[in-house]
């Protein structure tokens, strides 16, 4: 009998090791794959020239090319400012805004450089970045719009092997509030303030 | 897996293979050599058969739960109404009878060796609720049980009519208990206003491993489905478990390892269906005996009477959750549930192990004015797989009692995705969660030790890795724990008094980092502290007690505290944490009433609970740089302090019918820093400590005709308007059920039914504690029904 205890208690103890070693499997989520931009805010280039500055949840505009408006989001956000395209400034054969570039900031307002995912009009094997945009209703955060009422849509300009660039396609006359996201794999690590766009068309 | 981590784990392993072994050794020791020895461990056996019947009738009680507390074994009466226990050591012990519809009864046995001692129960029908006890083939937490000084039950009848589809729901009508929310899923208890981990929620004794006391959407890896009693531990037993413990302990008996030796299989099955979601959920559950034999040196070892096995498997669908303002998108649940428990069990003690795995979906509810960021919700996806090895060595003639051990493995994960307007889409993680769990505890029970009659002395070990992904920067913090605590007590004729003593030691190992929105880098912390609690009761008269607890607690700041930095998708929010946060140190006093006579019972408290350096997220009302649809909450810490009292009765109007009822009510207010603790805080402040529950009743009438009850029910709270700044009031609200309870024995079985209506009037009320519920109602009329049979 006294055996019997024993094998049952050198078992039990033996089983407990297996399981503690078990126990010691490497953690499910990988803190490394956040390895997240440090992006807090991004300046949007247009024939090399700063159109807008964003940075910790501020807008700055160049007077060029933007009238300067009390624009408030949700009745709570003051934008200061639009950025206003007219016919003029549209490419006559595709309705094209000329070619936009985005500049990430860090927390010192210094540009970061991202390797872009769609970085030569392929993916790129070592990008994780990408942007994405979104369309709201003037004024709001949170009414989103279908792609026919919006006035116009962003198009990824992915000729020339330039990264972080794209167009914007006229449709209609007015305006539309677009979020530039930065998204890192498979969400988001920076969300701004959406960015109120109006074009001043004819028709 | 570091060297560290292994070296660890090996030193962890071999203590505990020493004392395994040591105690093994010394029970064989005594078994030939020197039997009744002081300190060795008992090998004497004896046989408890017995015969339960009906006081009035005198017919079998059929399915009667047999409980010996000294040993924590058991067994159920059968077709006849008879039993028996095998293995019992030589001794004396008081053997407790209990089932449905009757009142719990003792009875004082001596065992002797190589003996069978045989006893006859008579039972009397129960006509208050609180009397009636109902275990199927487990026991019932005991009073003689010192780790489990249980204030309150709910199993049985009582468990079947509450059981929901959270364990949240499930207690929401106990006295002083509250749901916090964030859609019908990811709800969790909450005690006297206080939540989180300051509410220890265990699991057959050990700790879930899940995420649930971080954050409001993070669910319990717990379904009520598969309790079969959960108890309230407060007070000196609490502190055993956790120095955090001020709001208490809710521990969900399972069973999942077993304790006893039953000598034929018993099954249960349960059915339960509700109309408010179209959910289904069912279980089903073994017990049983392993009567094998395995060859060994030459021989046959035989394992009859000696091992037993223990399976269950539980599943819940509901869908989309109806409420009187329309249909609550993507609340939907589905859950799957599965255990098995293997033991062995002689004279000398028990040991066994159990293996759990829970997966569940569940989604969390979106809408205008919560998630600017998620219009359709947030989807979670819950992962758990739980290892648990238990280890009991009886001991006899001696200072030692027994000898628990116990190591439990948690592998948790889980994500929340975004649901984006277009469903082709990939869904993109918001954030995901990682924590693997490694639990140790060792009980020693004692008998008498220098002032005191029993008692304990226990040391406790955790190693914890917690890492998180997706859109978040919280580092990966290995986090280790260590704690020796001890519990005595003892009795003075009508004065009865309990104490605890625990001493913690914690330390947290972040990948160290700058980080912009912390205000202090990421460094490693550490923390220790003691805590305590003293309990006397004094019994006046054999029907009035009166007692009071003083409870010091000291709770270190968890890892999201400190370390947070990234958006919580579900939880709506953008979360900082503080690097620099202090410990968290509390002083709970309480006084109580209990009065119990033939057709009244009735309890009362008043408790004062203050904390210095209250940890909670506060809303900044201000979004953040990096996501410009989430508001921060920033942790912070303040002196806190709450004050409340409880109220719970039953009264026979006459032989057929019961009225009862639970009042409660809670206060909880920020002291400013230069500010002493006041006793009590009369005057309105401006601000008040976010997310307390409104002072609430739970009234019912209750009709009995045999075994067949009928009653109607009434839930009310008066408006919440003290409130934190961005926190929204809500207004008062009365909510009317019926119910109906029935059950009956045939063929060796019981058959127990539930039915309820809740929320007759379709009314339309919300919750304070729900995060979301400036779009979330909480449920309309519903039906549901339960049918659960036991052979």
């Amino acid at each position: 009998m006294s055996k019997l205890k024993s094998l049952i208690i050198i078992t039990f103890s033996a089983l407990l090791v297996t399981l503690s070693l078990q126990g010691c499997e490497d953690n499910p989520v990988d803190s490394e794959g956040g390895d997240h931009a440090p992006a807090v805010g991004f300046e949007l280039e247009m024939d090399g020239d700063v159109l807008v500055s964003y940075f910790l949840r501020q807008y700055e505009f160049d007077p060029d090319g933007v009238f300067e408006d009390n624009i408030v989001l949700d009745e709570e956000i003051a934008v200061g400012g639009k950025v206003v395209f007219r016919e003029a400034d549209l490419d006559p054969e595709t309705g094209h805004t000329p070619q936009m570039k985005v500049h990430y900031l860090d927390e010192n307002r210094d540009r970061i450089s991202l390797p872009e995912y769609y970085a030569d009009g392929e993916r790129n094997p070592d990008g994780e970045w990408y942007l994405e945009f979104e369309y709201f209703e003037a004024g709001s955060r949170n009414t989103r719009l279908s792609p026919e009422d919006r006035p116009f849509q962003a198009v990824y300009d992915k000729t020339d092997g330039q990264t972080w660039v794209f167009k914007m396609e006229a449709r209609h006359h007015g305006r539309a509030d677009m979020r530039i996201n930065l998204f890192h794999l498979d969400h988001t690590d920076m969300t701004p303030i959406p960015l109120p766009v109006y074009f001043d068309l004819e028709s | 897996m570091s060297t560290a981590v292994f070296s660890r784990t090996l030193i962890t392993s071999a203590f505990f293979l020493f004392i395994a072994v040591h105690a093994g050794f010394a029970s064989g020791m005594t078994e030939d050599h020197s039997a009744g020895s002081a300190g060795s461990a008992v090998s004497d056996a004896g046989i408890l058969k017995g015969y339960v019947h009906d006081s009035e009738t005198g017919d079998p009680v059929v399915l009667a739960s047999v409980y010996i507390p000294d040993l924590d074994r058991g067994s159920v009466s059968h077709d006849e109404g008879d039993f028996i226990i095998r293995n019992i050591p030589e001794g004396e012990y008081r053997i407790r009878f209990q089932h449905v519809g009757y009142e719990s009864t003792s009875k004082n046995v001596t065992i002797t060796r190589d003996d069978t001692t045989r006893v006859s129960v008579s039972m009397r029908p129960s006509v208050f609720r609180s009397s009636e006890v109902e275990i199927v083939a487990r026991h019932a937490a005991e009073e003689d049980d010192i780790t489990t000084y249980v204030e309150r039950t709910v199993t049985g009848r009582h468990l079947r009519q509450q059981l929901g589809r959270t364990l949240a729901e499930t207690l929401e009508d106990e006295p002083g208990m509250a749901q916090r929310s964030m859609g019908p899923a990811p709800a969790r208890p909450v005690l006297r206003g206080l939540g989180g981990d300051r509410l220890l929620i265990l699991e057959d004794g050990g700790r879930t491993g899940d995420l649930s006391a971080t954050a409001s959407d993070h669910a319990l890896s717990i379904d009520p489905m598969t309790a079969e009693h959960i108890e309230l531990i407060r007070g000196p037993s609490a502190i055993v478990h956790g120095s955090n413990t001020m709001g208490g302990v809710i521990n969900v008996r399972r069973g999942q390892i077993p304790f006893d030796h039953p000598d034929h299989i018993h099954w249960s099955g349960s059915l339960q269906g509700e109309s408010v979601n179209r959910g289904m959920s069912g279980g089903f559950r073994a017990f049983g005996p392993v009567d094998t034999s395995l060859p060994f040196s030459g021989r046959s070892l035989s394992f009859t009477d000696r091992m037993a096995f223990r399976f269950d498997f539980s599943g819940r669908h509901t869908s989309d959750m109806d409420t009187p303002a329309g249909s609550l998108v993507n609340t939907d649940i589905t859950t799957l549930n599965a255990s098995l428990g293997l033991s062995y069990i002689d004279d000398w003690g028990v040991i066994g192990f159990s293996g759990n795995i829970l997966d569940s979906k569940y989604g969390v509810p979106g809408g205008e004015g919560i998630a600017e960021a998620h219009p359709n919700g947030v989807d979670i996806e819950m992962f758990r797989r739980y290892l648990d090895g238990r280890a009991r060595f009886n001991f006899s003639d001696s200072w030692a009692r027994r000898l628990d051990v116990r190591w439990n493995y948690s592998y948790y994960f889980h994500r929340e995705l975004e649901k984006p307007d277009d469903p082709d889409i990939p869904q993109p993680v918001g954030a995901e969660f990682g924590v693997l769990t490694n639990n140790i505890r060792m009980d020693l029970h004692h008998r008498n030790m220098l002032f005191f009659e029993k008692g304990l002395v226990g040391v406790w070990a955790e190693h914890r890795d917690y890492a998180s992904g997706g859109m978040t920067f919280t580092p990966e913090t290995i986090e280790r724990s260590v704690a020796g605590y001890l519990f005595q007590e003892r009795d003075f004729r009508s004065f009865n008094l309990q104490i605890a003593l625990r001493y913690d030691y914690r330390h947290l190992s972040p990948e160290e980092a700058e980080s912009i929105f912390l205000d202090h880098d990421i460094t490693s912390r550490e923390f220790h502290g003691a805590s305590g609690s003293v309990m006397g009761s004094w019994n006046i008269t054999s029907n009035l007690k009166l007692g009071s607890t003083i409870t010091r607690t000291h709770r270190s700041p968890i890892i999201e505290e400190l370390y947070s930095e990234g958006p919580h998708l579900a939880n709506f929010s953008y979360e900082i944490g503080n690097p620099a946060l202090t410990r968290e140190k509390g002083w709970g006093s309480e006084v109580f009433v209990r009065w119990n006579r033939e057709r009244m019972r009735a309890s009362m408290a008043i408790y004062r609970n203050q904390m210095d350096n209250y940890i909670f997220p506060q809303d900044t009302g201000e979004q953040s740089p990096r996501r410009d649809d989430l508001n921060v909450f920033q942790y912070t810490e303040n002196k806190v302090l709450m004050t409340g009292a409880e109220l719970n009765y039953e009264l026979l109007l006459n032989r057929s019918l019961t009225t009862g009822g639970t009042v409660s009510y809670v206060r909880g207010d920020f002291i400013d820093d230069g500010e002493s603790f006041p006793f009590l805080v009369t005057e309105e402040r401006e601000n008040a400590v976010p997310l307390m529950p409104p002072l609430n009743s739970r009234l019912y009438l209750e009709y009995s005709l045999g075994s067949l009850k009928i009653g109607g029910a009434a839930r009310l709270a008066t408006r919440q308007s003290r409130t934190d700044e961005f926190e929204e009031p809500t207004d008062e609200y009365a909510v009317f059920d019926l119910y109906a309870q029935y059950h009956f024995s045939r063929a060796g079985a019981l058959h127990t039914f539930s039915f309820t209506v809740e929320n007759l009037a379709n009314s339309e009320y919300r919750n304070h504690l729900s995060r979301i519920k400036s779009v979330m109602p909480e449920p309309g009329r519903n039906v549901k029904m339960l049918y659960r049979v036991y052979f």
